[in-house]
C-alpha cells in the first residue's frame, strides 16, 4: 500500500479520527484499503502529469517571454508521432486504472457466499433506523445507531418510506456509500475490520435537517457485547406506556412538532393543547373535518397526507408503530 | 482568397470610426428590436453578468454561513435556498449561455467575415426567451426561493404539495432550454451557410469549432431536459406516476433523464471556454496553434462521448453494477480528448513570444486550473474511489475547478480579449493583470481545501458540519472573498473604461482571425470593406505599429490579398 504523503503533520491539521491520515479517515473495512490504493495510484499519476504540464508551461513562460530582442520562431504545426504518443500512452494508463478500480469495485458489490448477516436500513427525514432480525434474537430489534461485530460480513437492505425522499448512507471509515430510494430496495455489504465508533452521514440532500442526519456506527469485538447494546438501546417492552411516549416523541417528532406552541418553519402544528382538542372536530386543508380520537392519531401516523391541518404543508413521513408504541403516543398527546 | 481589396491606411494612423454599431441608431427601442448580432450579444453580456453577480451573491452568502460549524447567519432553510439558487442561477443563467450567447454571438459572424448570423430574428427571440427565464427565476426569489438543489430531484421537489415557486422554476428551465436550442441551431446554420470563399471548416478559428460542437449538444440534448422537467411539472400538478414512488413512479428514472442532458451540459459549458482558450494562447504567444485538427476534432469527440457517460452521476443510486462499470470505462475515454487539448496548448507556447497581457494570464491559469479540474475527474470516473467521494466536497471542488476555474476564467479572459473590439475602448491593463492574478489565487484558496475535506468525508449540501472540518471551510471562505473582490474590481475598471478608456485600435493584440480586420468598435455591417480571408493563426501577416496603434496588415498582404503564411 502506498503510504500517505504525511502532509497532515506538516500542516498541523487536526486528524479526522484517530488512525486517519492527511487524506482519509482510518481504513476500517475490508474494502477501504482497495479504495485508497486506487486513490493513491490515480493521485501519483495525476501528480506526474500535472507537474509535467505545469512544469513545461512555466519553463516556456520564462524562456519564451516577450522581451526586446526575442522573436517567435515558426515551428511545425503538428507532429503525428508526438500527437499519437500523447494520446495512446495516457489511454493505456487509464485502462490500467480502470482495471484496478473495477477489480476493487467488484469486491465492494459482491458479498461473501455465506455467513452474511442482514440488517434492514430505513432512512427517513431526518433519522436512521436499523433493524436486526433472526438469531440470536427471537424478535426484531430496531436501533438508531448501527451496531456491528468486528470481522463479520453484513448486508444492508436499504429503503425509504414511499412518501419520504431519497437519502444516502455514507460511512467514510468504511469507504462505502449507497442511496436509500423510496420504492426500491438497494443493497450494500461491508465487513468492519476495526472496533470503535465511526461517523455515518446522509449524503443525498433531503431537506431542512439534512446536515443533522448523522449517526454512529458502533463496532464491537464480541457477539455478547453486540447483543447487549442492541437490546438496551431502545426496547419498547422495557418501558411503561407512560414513560414510552416521551421517548418516542424525542426520537421521532421534535424536528417538526414542538410542545410549547413554537412554530417550526415548514414543520407541522405544535402539540401544545392537543389534549384539549381531544373529542372535538378538527378542520383540514381540503375542507373536510373529523373528530380527534384514537383512530385519527393512528391515521395521521400511518397515512399523514390524509388529514392535513389547515395552514401546514403536507410534509410528514409515515410511521409504522406497533400497538404498544401507538398506545404510548396517544397517551402522550392527550396529556399535552 | 477574397479579391476586391480596398486600400487600407498604410500610414499606421488608426481610424476611429465616428459611426459604428453602437451609435448607428439611438434610443432604447433601437436596442430592444435590434436584429444586429453585436447588439444582441451586448444585451446577452449584460444579462449574463447580472446572473453572474446574482449567483455570486448567493455563493458569498453561503460561504459566510459555513465559516462556523453551526448557524452563523442563515437558518438551515435559508442555507438550502442559498445553495439551490447559487447552483440554478449559475448553471442555467450564467455558465450555459455565458460564452456562446455573449462572446459567441458577437464574434462568430465576424470570424466568418459575415454581416450577421444566418437567422437574426431567431437570435433576438433567443435573447427574449433567456430574459423571460431570468425574470421567472427572480419571481421564484420573491415567492420564497427554492430549496430543492439545482438538480430538482424528485421526490424532494415534485413530491410535495403544489408549490408555485417550483412550477415557475420548471417553466423557467424549460423556456431557457428553447433559448439554448435556438442559439445552437442558429450557430450551426451560420457556420455551414455563411463561411466565405476560401475558408473551409479546417480554416475556421478553433473558437468556431468549439462553438460548433457546443451547438450540436445544445440541439440534441436540451430537448431531453425540457421533456423531463415537463413530465415533472405534469406529475407535480396532476399527481400521475412517472418519477414519484407513491404513484408508482421511479425517482431513479428521473436521474437518468436529467443527467442525459446535464452531463453533456457540462460540455456545453466547457467547450466554448476551450475555444476561447485556443484563441488567446495562440494570439499571445504569436504562434500558429499546434495540432489544429486534433483540437478541433477533440471538441467533436468530447461532444460525442459526452452523451454516453451520464451514469457516472449515479454509481450509488441503485443503478446496476454492470451499468456502472460500463459508464466508468466510457468516462475514462472523455479524458483523452481533454488531455490532447491541454498538451496542444502547451506545445503552442513552444518557441513563441509570450506576452503576459491580462487575457493571457487568464489563459495560462486556465491550463493550471483545468489541469486540476480534469485530472481530479479521474478519481470520480474510477468507481472504487467514486463510491467514497460521491456527494462529498471532493465533487464540489472538482466541478468548480472545471466550471468556475476553467469556464469562468475563459469567460473573463474572453471578455478582456474582445473588450476593445466590442466597446472600442481599452481597459486599464495594470488593474486587469491584478484582477487576473486575484482570480487565480481566489480559485485555489477556495477549492483546494475542499478536496481534502471531501476525502475525509465531508458531505456536500450540509448547512452545519462536524467541528473537525472547520479549518477547511474557513480557508475556503477566505478564497471566496478574494474571488468576490476580484469580480468587483473588474466590474469597476471595465465600466470605467467605457467612459474614460483609451480608444482601441482595430487590432491591439496582433490576432489574425478576421474580426480584427474590422474597426473597433465595428461598423453596423461589421466590415466596411471585405476582409482578406486568411488562416486564423497567420500572425505573419500583421506588423506592430506602436503600442497605442496596435497592429496593421503588412503592405504586401493588402496589395496581393494573399496570406504570407507558408504553414497549412
Amino acid at each position: 500500500m502506498m503510504a500517505d504523503l504525511g502532509l497532515g503533520k506538516l500542516a498541523g491539521l487536526p486528524l479526522a479520527q484517530s488512525g486517519g491520515s492527511f487524506w482519509f479517515p482510518p481504513q476500517s473495512s475490508t474494502v477501504a484499503a482497495g479504495s485508497d490504493f486506487t486513490y493513491f495510484l490515480i493521485l501519483w499519476l495525476c501528480i506526474i502529469f500535472f507537474v509535467g504540464i505545469c512544469g513545461a508551461t512555466l519553463y516556456f513562460m520564462v524562456k519564451y517571454r516577450k522581451r526586446p530582442g526575442h522573436k517567435e520562431e515558426i515551428t511545425s504545426t503538428h507532429n503525428t508521432r508526438l500527437e499519437l504518443a500523447w494520446s495512446i500512452i495516457p489511454l493505456i494508463l487509464l485502462l490500467v486504472v480502470f482495471g484496478v478500480s473495477t477489480y476493487w469495485y467488484l469486491e465492494m458489490v459482491n458479498p461473501p457466499n455465506s455467513g452474511v448477516r442482514e440488517i434492514r436500513v430505513e432512512a427517513s427525514q431526518w433519522k436512521w433506523r436499523f433493524t436486526y432480525s433472526g438469531a440470536p434474537f427471537t424478535k426484531n430489534w430496531t436501533t438508531k445507531k448501527l451496531y456491528l461485530i468486528k470481522d463479520k460480513p453484513y448486508q444492508m437492505i436499504m429503503t425509504t418510506p414511499d412518501r419520504d425522499v431519497i437519502h444516502s448512507m455514507f460511512i467514510p471509515a468504511f469507504r462505502v456509500k449507497q442511496d436509500c430510494v423510496p420504492g426500491r430496495y438497494n443493497k450494500l455489504w461491508f465487513q468492519p475490520t476495526e472496533s470503535g465508533e465511526f461517523d455515518l452521514f446522509c449524503t443525498e440532500y433531503c431537506g431542512r435537517d439534512h446536515s443533522e442526519m448523522i449517526t454512529k456506527v458502533v463496532v464491537v469485538e464480541t457477539e455478547a457485547e453486540w447483543k447487549r447494546l442492541v437490546e438496551t438501546e431502545y426496547d419498547p417492552e422495557a418501558y411503561t406506556i407512560e414513560d414510552l411516549g416521551p421517548v418516542i416523541y424525542a426520537d421521532n417528532c421534535t424536528s417538526c412538532h414542538t410542545l410549547d406552541g413554537r412554530q417550526i418553519e415548514n414543520g407541522g402544528p405544535s402539540f401544545q393543547g392537543f389534549g384539549e382538542r381531544w373529542g372535538k372536530e378538527r378542520k383540514f386543508a381540503d375542507g373536510t373535518s373529523r373528530v380527534v380520537d384514537e383512530t385519527y392519531v393512528k391515521d395521521s401516523l400511518e397515512k399523514p397526507g390524509m388529514n392535513v391541518v389547515q395552514g401546514y404543508p403536507n410534509a410528514m413521513t409515515s410511521f409504522n408503530f406497533n400497538e404498544k408504541e401507538r398506545e404510548a403516543i396517544i397517551a402522550f398527546l392527550r396529556k399535552q | 482568397m477574397a479579391g476586391g481589396i480596398v486600400e487600407k491606411p498604410a500610414s499606421g494612423e488608426v481610424i476611429h470610426p465616428k459611426v459604428h454599431y453602437l451609435n448607428a441608431s439611438k434610443g432604447l427601442k433601437s436596442w430592444l428590436v435590434t436584429l444586429d448580432h453585436k447588439r444582441i450579444a451586448i444585451m446577452y453580456l449584460v444579462a449574463v453578468s447580472v446572473a453572474l453577480l446574482l449567483g455570486g451573491f448567493w455563493a458569498v452568502l453561503l460561504r459566510t454561513e459555513l465559516l462556523g460549524p453551526r448557524d452563523m447567519i442563515l437558518s438551515n432553510d435559508w442555507y438550502n435556498r442559498a445553495f439551490t439558487l447559487h447552483g440554478a442561477v449559475m448553471v442555467f443563467l450564467f455558465i450555459i449561455p455565458g460564452i456562446p450567447a455573449s462572446l459567441g454571438n458577437f464574434i462568430l459572424p465576424m470570424q466568418l467575415g459575415a454581416k450577421d448570423l444566418a437567422l437574426p430574428r431567431v437570435n433576438l427571440m433567443s435573447w427574449y426567451l433567456y430574459v423571460i427565464g431570468l425574470v421567472f427565476f427572480l419571481a421564484v426569489l420573491f415567492l420564497g426561493g427554492l430549496d430543492t438543489g439545482w438538480t430538482l430531484y424528485p421526490p424532494y421537489s415534485s413530491g410535495r404539495d403544489i408549490q408555485w415557486n417550483l412550477i415557475l422554476s420548471y417553466t423557467a428551465v424549460f423556456i431557457l432550454g428553447f433559448s439554448s436550442i435556438l442559439t445552437g441551431l442558429n450557430f450551426i446554420a451560420t457556420m455551414h451557410k455563411l463561411r466565405p470563399k476560401g475558408m473551409s471548416m479546417y480554416h475556421m478559428p478553433l473558437f468556431l469549432w468549439a462553438l460548433y460542437a457546443t451547438s450540436l449538444i445544445q440541439v440534441l440534448a436540451t430537448p431531453v431536459v425540457g421533456l423531463t422537467l415537463g413530465l415533472s411539472l405534469v406529475e407535480h400538478m396532476f399527481k400521475i406516476g412517472i418519477f414519484l414512488p407513491q404513484y408508482g413512479g421511479d425517482p431513479v428514472m428521473y436521474q437518468h433523464f436529467f443527467w442525459f442532458y446535464s452531463h453533456p451540459a457540462v460540455y456545453i459549458m466547457v467547450l466554448p471556454a476551450m475555444g476561447v482558450q485556443s484563441e488567446m494562447i495562440a494570439t499571445f504567444s504569436r504562434k500558429h496553434v499546434f495540432g489544429y485538427k486534433a483540437i478541433g476534432w477533440s471538441s467533436i469527440a468530447i461532444a460525442a462521448i459526452g452523451f454516453l457517460v451520464w451514469g457516472h452521476h449515479m454509481f450509488v443510486s441503485g443503478q446496476s453494477p454492470t451499468a456502472g462499470i460500463i459508464f466508468s470505462l466510457l468516462t475514462f475515454f472523455v479524458a483523452i480528448p481533454s488531455a490532447i487539448k491541454v498538451f496542444n496548448w502547451v506545445a503552442t507556447l513552444y518557441k513563441g513570444s509570450i506576452d503576459f497581457k491580462s487575457p493571457m494570464i487568464y489563459a495560462l491559469s486556465f491550463i493550471y486550473l483545468f489541469g486540476i479540474g480534469g485530472l481530479t475527474g479521474l478519481f470520480l470516473a474510477s468507481i472504487a474511489t467514486n463510491v467514497h467521494l460521491h456527494d462529498t466536497y471532493f465533487i464540489i471542488a472538482h466541478f468548480h475547478m472545471v466550471m468556475v476555474g476553467s469556464v469562468l476564467t475563459a469567460f473573463l479572459g474572453g471578455v478582456h480579449y474582445w473588450w476593445p473590439k466590442m466597446t472600442g475602448r481599452m481597459y486599464n491593463e495594470t488593474l486587469g493583470r491584478i484582477a487576473a492574478v486575484m482570480v487565480f489565487i481566489g480559485f485555489n484558496v477556495t477549492f483546494m481545501p475542499q478536496f481534502v475535506a471531501g476525502t475525509r468525508g465531508m458531505p456536500r449540501r450540509y448547512a452545519n458540519y462536524l467541528d473537525e472540518f472547520t479549518i477547511f471551510h474557513q480557508i475556503s471562505t477566505i478564497g471566496a472573498y478574494i474571488l468576490g473582490a476580484a469580480v468587483v474590481l473588474q466590474a469597476g475598471y471595465l465600466l470605467h473604461s467605457l467612459f474614460k478608456g483609451k480608444k482601441a485600435p482595430p487590432n491591439p493584440w496582433g490576432a489574425a482571425s478576421l474580426e480584427w480586420q474590422a474597426t473597433s468598435p465595428p461598423d453596423f455591417h461589421n466590415f466596411t470593406e471585405k476582409p482578406i480571408v486568411m488562416g486564423a493563426y497567420d500572425f505573419e501577416n500583421w506588423e506592430l505599429v506602436s503600442e497605442d496603434a496596435g497592429y496593421r496588415l503588412k503592405r504586401e498582404v493588402v496589395e496581393t490579398g494573399k496570406s504570407l503564411s507558408k504553414v497549412h
